[in-house]
């Protein structure tokens, strides 16, 4: 945590994680002070300035300001090169949702633009501050499953957006590369590196044209471990409190993250409820105000990031291979550094 | 009533039709026929139960039986289904129906030709939940199935309560398969019963502790014929201080519902200070297999046919190759 003054920050992008997991971050981060949000949309922008108390301005005024010292980019996918790129151009640190592009050779340009600048850039895998997964990852460093050698994970809802919503046919969307990514960074924090990814998709509702909107993929690494991963947004609206799950089966024992089990359940006289826990189904608030104080300490160079950006390139790359797999019908290797 | 022997005490499973045939109303078991290593119990508890014992896999035909369940290692199978279909005896032969696709095409020609009955004991089908989560998705009213989740840990074979030796699970000349193919066999069976399909290609990863040692856990991608998707995960993983000795978890995705089976059985749970374990209230499943043994020696249709263990066995065959080739693999029709 760091003890400088407060990181003056904006938000590029209002859209829904912008609005239901960056923008209510900040209240309770430290480190970190909103001083600007924008959008496109002038009314998305509105909102999130109401929420905030940060005013609304444009791109060009955000960047041009320098009390704005860092950018939190919450744009479309497609978008995450330019923008992130335009924000480093003026100096500004950048802390950009997942994945960190839609292609490999955009990662590697912003990457190599940060640091020629000498700029922070983070991704935002927002699951490595997740309270449950960080006590996952401790367990698992603590031995008692032993070695881990099988994970399953499953990310599951209905996705509430209508059917002309990017991340149904735009570039960058899709279940794969919207919520597999995070599979896909999971199992490398996890359990290690991919050398093996295999992957089958299906389109199950009617929005989902261009891409799939229910995937079943399978990480190899190595001979003897592998790492299944569901993504959907095909499941039923009221799956919701099941959105996920974690088993990790090792050498010797098994954990289990059941969601489904839920603490709480509200039983009425038409049928029984889970109520959810914050606005977004995957992330508990906490995780989205951890994230942006670690992003302020690296900043502050107090501490070094928990994942480089090119870390986060290789969580892109395997679900590239995955859409590679679906494509081809056959897994796909991955092999050697970026 | 119909009368039955037991031929081969190796399968773990033995054991308990043994109890289940002793007291079923539609049969009368009469002996035992087993040469193996659980020989001495074998013998021991028909002395006990007050039947035949023989050290020899072909006496039974001289009990004047009606039907066999054959519980020998499996790649024993086909010389004894050959032998009860020449005596016109009906089978229910425990899975996997073989270790090749020769020898289950010979099983099947076998009684085909000899017009007597085979069916295989796959589990969940004959489990309550999985019976009515089938049945309430072919009522037409929940959508089509567009994807499958399957697991199934079970405990490692050799850690047998029931004082039975089945070293020979970890065998794979004896046993065809490790512990993918041993728990995961009952799983492809339900998920083509769930899905109303049967798998057309095969992607599959199988674990093993020790290199070289028998596969103890399996992924598979599973695509069915009818364009359902579907993961298995399977195995012999489950801890000791889990509390069931078999997880299973289907979930089903339809076009418009969730399907979520959890457990094999209705149950309860127990705690103590030293452990904790859920007790299954109702296990109809044992049961209704003998039911459908006794159908089958009626003349009727089985549940599970000759026919589904043949397609099961080519499934896992797929998967082991697929293994192997680190490709996708076709299942042959």
């Amino acid at each position: 945590m760091t003890s400088n003054p407060p990181i003056g920050m904006a938000l590029i992008g209002c859209g829904n994680i912008g609005t239901l997991g960056h923008a209510p971050a900040f209240a309770s981060a430290v480190g970190v002070s909103l001083l600007a949000v924008s959008d496109l949309n002038p009314s998305r922008a509105e909102n999130v300035s109401a929420i905030t108390g940060a005013a609304t301005r444009s791109l060009e005024e955000i960047l041009a300001d320098p009390a704005i010292e860092a950018v939190d980019v919450a744009v479309p996918t497609e978008e995450h090169e330019r923008v992130s790129s335009q924000a480093l151009s003026a100096g500004k640190h950048v802390l950009v949702e997942k994945p960190i592009t839609t292609s490999l050779e955009g990662a590697e340009r912003l990457v190599v633009q940060a640091a020629q600048e000498n700029l922070t850039l983070m991704v935002g895998h927002v699951r490595r501050f997740d309270p449950r997964y960080l006590a996952i990852a401790a367990e698992l460093a603590a031995g008692s499953v032993g070695t881990p050698r099988y994970m399953r994970r499953a990310e599951r809802q209905w996705l509430p957006f209508s059917g002309d919503a990017w991340s149904w046919s735009g570039p960058g969307g899709g279940v794969l590369m919207d919520v597999g990514v995070h599979v896909a960074d999971l199992v490398r924090w996890l359990l290690g590196e991919p050398t093996t990814v295999y992957a089958t998709t299906r389109h199950i509702r009617p929005e989902a044209r261009e891409w799939g909107d229910h995937v079943f993929v399978t990480f190899g690494l190595g001979e003897s471990v592998t790492a299944v991963g569901e993504a959907s947004w095909a499941h039923p609206r009221s799956f919701a409190t099941f959105y996920g799950s974690l088993e990790i089966v090792g050498t010797d024992g098994i954990l289990n993250l059941r969601d489904a089990e839920g603490p709480l359940l509200i039983i009425g006289p038409d049928g029984v409820e889970h109520p959810r826990f914050g606005p977004l189904l995957s992330t508990i608030p906490a995780a989205f105000s951890a994230q942006l104080e670690h992003f302020a300490s690296v900043i502050a160079g107090e501490i070094e990031p928990h994942q480089t950006a090119s870390d986060a390139a290789r969580s892109l790359q395997a679900c590239l291979a995955a859409a590679e797999s679906v494509e081809t019908g056959s897994p796909v290797s991955l092999t050697g550094p970026i | 009533m119909k009368r039955v022997a037991i031929v081969g005490f190796d399968h773990l499973h033995a054991i308990a039709y043994l109890d289940v045939f002793s007291r079923h109303p539609a049969v009368e078991l009469v002996g035992i026929c087993d040469d193996g290593m659980n020989q001495a119990l074998a013998s021991e508890r028909a002395t006990s139960e007050g039947l035949v014992f023989s050290a020899d896999l072909s006496a039974y035909p001289e009990w004047a039986v009606d039907g066999i369940y054959v519980g020998t290692t499996p790649a024993r199978h086909r010389e004894i289904v050959e032998l009860a279909a020449a005596r016109g005896v009906h089978v229910m032969c425990d899975k996997p129906l073989a270790t090749t696709l020769q020898d289950a095409d010979a099983i099947l020609e076998a009684v085909r030709e000899a017009g007597v009955g085979l069916c295989v004991p796959f589990r969940p089908v004959f489990q309550e939940p999985i019976r009515l989560a089938i049945e309430r998705l072919r009522s037409g009213e929940f959508g089509d199935v567009q994807a499958i989740y399957a697991v199934k840990y079970g405990r490692r074979p050799t850690t047998s309560p029931v004082g039975m030796n089945a070293e020979w699970f970890l065998d794979p000349d004896l046993a065809g398969f490790g512990g993918f193919g041993d728990i995961g066999s009952h799983a492809v069976d339900a998920m083509c019963r769930i899905v109303d399909s049967r798998p057309a290609q095969v992607y599959a990863r199988l674990g093993s502790p020790v290199p070289g040692a028998i596969d103890d856990l399996g992924t598979a991608h599973l695509e069915f014929a009818n364009g359902v998707h579907g993961v298995l995960s399977a195995g012999w993983v489950n801890p000791s201080a889990s509390p069931r000795w078999l997880e299973v978890r289907f979930e089903v995705l339809t076009t418009t519902h969730t399907f979520v089976v959890s457990a094999p059985y209705r149950e309860f749970e127990v705690v103590t200070n030293e452990h904790r374990h859920l007790v299954p209230w109702f296990r109809d499943d044992l049961v209704a297999h003998v039911d459908d043994f006794a159908a089958v020696m009626s003349g009727n249709p089985p549940t599970v046919s000759g026919l589904d263990g043949r397609t099961n066995l080519a499934v896992l065959l797929a998967a082991y190759r697929s293994a192997d080739t680190g490709e996708p693999v076709a299942v042959p029709a």
